[in-house]
């Protein structure tokens, strides 16, 4: 058995000067504000944390693990503050069952169940008081009335409390065949989120501002993973071994408190207002609203046509749909080489499903974006469809600038040769390599992998190319 | 096994118990203050409260013009002034924009409008920061002692229900959140326009008396309130149905008889960077270059008008020029049907359009040298010389006397009882004579003359679309204008277009809310 405790706490202070130019001089100077005149900022957070284990080794085949974690954080009011974060799990040696200890085939063999809550309060990005009443003084540019110095309530939300996600997991560790020829591990896992912490829109003038971060929501996430390693050749001039994994995970959104649907982190489209994606009730997380777009008989999208999917006879967002951005399924493998001084390792990495919104298409590829709006500014690339003159309101919730996202991408690939005994027991070893030597993909834009499938990319992911010379005395 | 599980659980017993001395988790601001220690430190701090308050319409946030009180997409777009011009003026026949942001456009033009509209947002959710923040002072003032507390009150109570006005005005719904309800965290029941109507003019009513007939420039005084309420009687058969226009004509008499405003001797002093010593403007909404800073205060409406293609900006005090807005010919057209007409009107009204390398005809709104940009709004002195500066000085007259003169003459030729026809025919002619032009008979005045004398005298001052719609002018076809409808010459539009839709998130984040027909 085991117990802990530990304490956290975090200061963020600084003082900063500011510069301006002159309105009336134009000559750069001090701007100093009256009412904070080192632009003084603070902020404190503090976390502590009290943990027990107890490990359970039941005739060396029975083995049970409980923790126990409580998390206080100075984010939360103090009566919604501390987390108990409880966690079991219980593996199965089957390898030292009578019926498998003698077995050739089952090298090793392990059975795990597994539960878990963990907690998050990720949410520094609303300041370190986010649940008091404050008051914050305006800057020299914020002023109203003359002579009298602004303060502004701060929006605060007191109810604010721990994230918590329970995973149940069930999996199999294995190790078959001679001298480890497959081994590898199958998960099959539920988790379940609960008090999502996520910025909202509250109820308009029930709160001191729009949006601001609540526990808002329910989230299911159901999936499995399959990792295996092969080892094909293993000789004394030889190696060959090649590993793998996919996984599967599909999420729903259960519940959010007080509504449908809530805009999704990082799913505004860049440069308009618009919100892309949502958390919508029975739909996977982040999944795009959008139209359904109506195309001529070349192929080509009718600008602002869409399918009346609800038949009412007018197109409004009751014919919207969603459309799931974050694929089910991923996967990954490699290779790694061994002849004699000769190496190779390669590895891959893909997708397949889920939807990239090709946002470039929209930024840069209508008419009217080449008309220069002040004679200053200079848009001279066109690079899209045509049929766009301008891009307004519907035109770019259209599922035709959602794509296909599958991809197969070569991550790395590199060739090795080492020379021994170079000069006494110096060695050297020449290689050459690759990142992200290529990418297999249907996908029209840069890259089909951005992190909340909306390509905003203007440059492309970069080829790096190396070679190098590792010499060790 | 079990005495495992039995110790675990003293552990977990020991770390409840252990919880209780954590008081360093109670972590401490330095910078921000609670209500409580602000007015420990001065008692006079409620007034910064106040002016805050007051902020709420000029001013985007309270760190300078990068600073936003609400979540927008853009900081600078999301101010409340801002907001008023765009859904006031660029909707209506008197100014469009030609910059082609998504949702700008489809103001510009009369058409399209949905809930995903964010210039719609931005108004509803500034309207639901004032109110609320209104709120909360007055709940946290009225438990507290502090000097010029009732007098603080009542001011706050007039700006709820000026941003309330605007909720009336243009969504014609919404929610009533009161002192009284404050602090509810289930969605509150959808209020009707009748329902907010009722609201406002008993507050208004309620304060009238305790606000003094002159108050520190820029604040709240009887006559900002009777003005505001002669508005929402002005407007009430808009709004409920049911016409006031004897109260209208009442509360704007009490402003023009008691308030002790004087027309500015020019017209162009009302819109100038020292028009604070304006004798005309009764609630301004304040500006100024270096201390009171916004991208949606008279900055968006002096700079936004500005191009250095085309015009001299410094000459207006401008540094930098927008290149947005330009006025259409449904406004300078009511002077005269050509440049040189205009060059030849008396009226100096007619001289606040830039015409130099500007077409009269708007044929591409998005096209900058199509109509003429309106330099009424300017950020130089009238009573003396100034430099230009990259923010405006020029305080925003939202409310004026020539509009309560104006108020006043369409009361009595719409039946209200309390005035006379002749001292109407006074005032209009006060308000035209002061800008040189030609004083007109008492047969003259009708009321297609006053809602053509509102716009030679108010256009860009917020009031146009309310003044379109109260004469039956704004959707339909009887009425058009360059772009209406999305059409050159203009094409009619529905009558639901009366109203805003609310926006999406309002909606999503308050079932009881239901959309405005038709969007």
């Amino acid at each position: 058995m085991q117990g802990g405790h530990n304490f956290q706490s975090f200061v963020n202070q600084g003082i900063q000067q500011r510069f301006q130019y002159n309105p009336t001089t134009g000559v750069r100077e001090l701007f100093v504000n009256p009412q904070n005149p080192d632009n003084r900022y603070y902020g404190k957070m503090a976390l502590e944390s009290y943990f027990g284990r107890a490990n359970v080794d039941f005739l060396d085949r029975y083995l049970l693990t409980m923790t126990l974690r409580a998390d206080a954080s100075s984010l939360f009011p103090s009566d919604r503050r501390w987390g108990y974060f409880p966690a079991a799990g219980f593996a199965w040696k089957m390898k030292e069952e009578s019926f498998l200890k003698d077995s050739k085939v089952f090298n090793d063999l392990k059975l795990r169940l597994g539960y878990g809550v963990t907690g998050n309060s990720d949410i520094r990005s609303q300041g370190y008081y986010p649940y008091i009443a404050l008051f914050s003084p305006g800057n020299q540019n914020g002023q109203y009335l003359p002579g009298v110095n602004v303060f502004s309530a701060n929006a605060f939300n007191p109810n604010l409390t721990w994230e918590k996600t329970a995973t149940t997991n069930i999996g199999l560790d294995f190790d078959l065949f001679k001298s480890g020829f497959l081994s590898g591990s199958i998960d099959v896992y539920m988790r379940r989120t609960t008090d999502l912490l996520a910025t909202t829109s509250f109820p308009p003038g029930q709160f001191l501002t729009n949006q601001f971060v609540s526990n808002c929501a329910t989230m299911t996430n159901k999936g499995a993973e399959v990792n295996l390693v092969a080892k094909i050749i293993n000789s004394d001039n030889m190696n060959w071994s090649i590993n793998g994994n996919i996984s599967y995970n599909k999420g729903n959104v259960d519940e959010i408190k007080g509504s449908t649907r809530i805009a999704a982190a990082g799913g505004g489209l860049p440069g308009i207002g618009r919100t892309l994606s949502y958390h919508a009730v029975g739909e996977q997380p982040q999944s795009a609203w959008v139209f359904e777009q109506v195309y001529d008989n070349a192929g080509q999208p009718i600008p602002d046509v869409f399918v009346d999917r609800n038949g009412d006879g007018e197109i409004t967002d009751k014919d919207k749909y969603y459309v799931a951005l974050v694929p089910n399924w991923t996967f990954g493998f490699g290779t790694t080489f061994n002849y004699k001084n000769f190496d190779l390792n390669a590895s891959f990495r893909g997708q397949l499903g889920g939807k990239v919104y090709n946002s470039a298409k929209y930024q840069y590829g209508w008419e009217q974006k080449v008309v220069p709006n002040v004679s200053q500014n200079l848009n001279n690339n066109l690079d899209g469809d045509l049929p766009f003159v301008t891009i307004a309101e519907n035109s770019v919730v259209s599922d035709y600038f959602l794509e296909n996202a599958t991809f197969l991408r070569c991550e790395s690939l590199s060739i090795g040769y080492k020379f021994d005994k170079l000069y006494k027991s110096t060695t050297m070893r020449v290689y050459v390599g690759a990142n992200n030597l290529f990418i297999l993909t249907k996908y029209s834009g840069q890259d089909p992998e951005n992190f909340n499938g909306i390509d905003t990319n203007f440059y492309p992911r970069p080829r790096v190319f190396n070679m190098g010379v590792n010499i060790d005395f | 096994m079990k005495i495992i599980i039995r110790n675990l659980a003293t552990a977990i017993l020991f770390v409840a118990l252990g919880t209780s001395c954590s008081s360093e988790l109670d972590t401490k601001p330095v910078i921000e203050q609670s209500f409580e220690n602000l007015l420990q430190q001065d008692p006079n701090i409620a007034k910064g409260l106040v002016s805050r308050m007051y902020a709420t319409f000029a001013l985007t946030g309270p760190n300078g013009p990068g600073s936003s009180d609400i979540v927008a997409n853009d900081a600078g777009e999301s101010a409340f002034l801002r907001g008023i011009i765009n859904l006031q003026d660029f909707t209506a026949d008197d100014m469009k924009n030609r910059w082609g942001d998504d949702g700008l456009d489809q103001l510009t033009t009369t058409s399209n409008w949905t809930q995903n509209n964010k210039f719609f947002r931005y108004l509803f959710d500034r309207v639901y920061y004032t109110v609320p923040q209104t709120t909360n002072l007055i709940v946290a003032l009225n438990n507290v002692n502090v000097p010029d507390k009732a007098l603080y009150i009542s001011e706050l109570r007039f700006l709820r229900s000026l941003a309330y006005y605007y909720m009336i005005d243009c969504f014609g719904k919404g929610v009533l959140l009161t002192t009284e309800n404050y602090g509810t965290t289930t969605p509150l029941p959808e209020a009707s326009r009748a329902q907010m109507f009722n609201y406002v003019e008993q507050e208004l009513l309620a304060i009238e008396d305790e606000l003094p007939i002159t108050n520190e420039y820029g604040r709240a005084n009887k006559s900002a309130c009777r003005m505001l309420l002669a508005k929402l009687y002005l407007n009430a058969e808009v709004y409920t149905g049911t016409p006031r226009y004897s109260d209208a004509l009442t509360y704007v008499n009490k402003v023009i008889t008691e308030g002790g405003y004087t027309l500015a001797p020019n017209f162009l002093q009302n819109f100038s960077a020292d028009n604070e010593t304006c004798p005309e403007i009764i609630f301004p909404l304040i500006a100024d270059a270096q201390t009171s800073q916004s991208y949606g205060n008279t900055t968006y409406l002096v700079n936004g008008s500005m191009n250095s293609d085309t015009m001299p900006i410094s000459l207006f005090g401008a540094t930098s020029g927008w290149g947005g807005h330009r006025a259409t010919k449904a406004w300078y057209g009511l002077f005269g049907s050509s440049a040189a007409e205009l060059a030849s009107s008396s009226d100096i009204r007619a001289s606040l359009f830039w015409t130099a390398g500007h077409s009269y005809e708007m044929n591409d709104y998005k096209t900058w040298t199509d109509g003429y940009p309106c330099t009424k709004f300017r950020n130089t002195n009238f009573l003396s010389s100034s430099s230009p500066t990259n923010f405006s000085s020029t305080d925003f007259p939202l409310f004026r006397l020539a509009d309560a003169y104006l108020m006043y003459a369409e009361c009595v030729l719409r039946g209200a009882t309390g005035g006379s026809i002749s001292q109407a025919l006074t005032y209009v002619n006060d308000v035209r004579t002061r800008s040189g032009a030609s004083a007109i008979t008492q047969a003259d005045l009708i009321l297609d003359f006053i809602i053509d004398e509102r716009g030679r005298e108010l256009n860009f001052e917020g009031h146009r679309r309310s003044d379109l719609i109260r004469f039956g002018k704004f959707t339909g076809g009887s009425y058009l204008w360059p772009w209406k409808g999305n059409s050159l010459n203009g094409a009619s539009i529905p009558d639901t277009y009366k109203v805003f839709p609310l926006p999406l998130t309002a909606l999503d984040a308050n079932p009881n809310l239901t959309q405005n027909p038709g969007y």
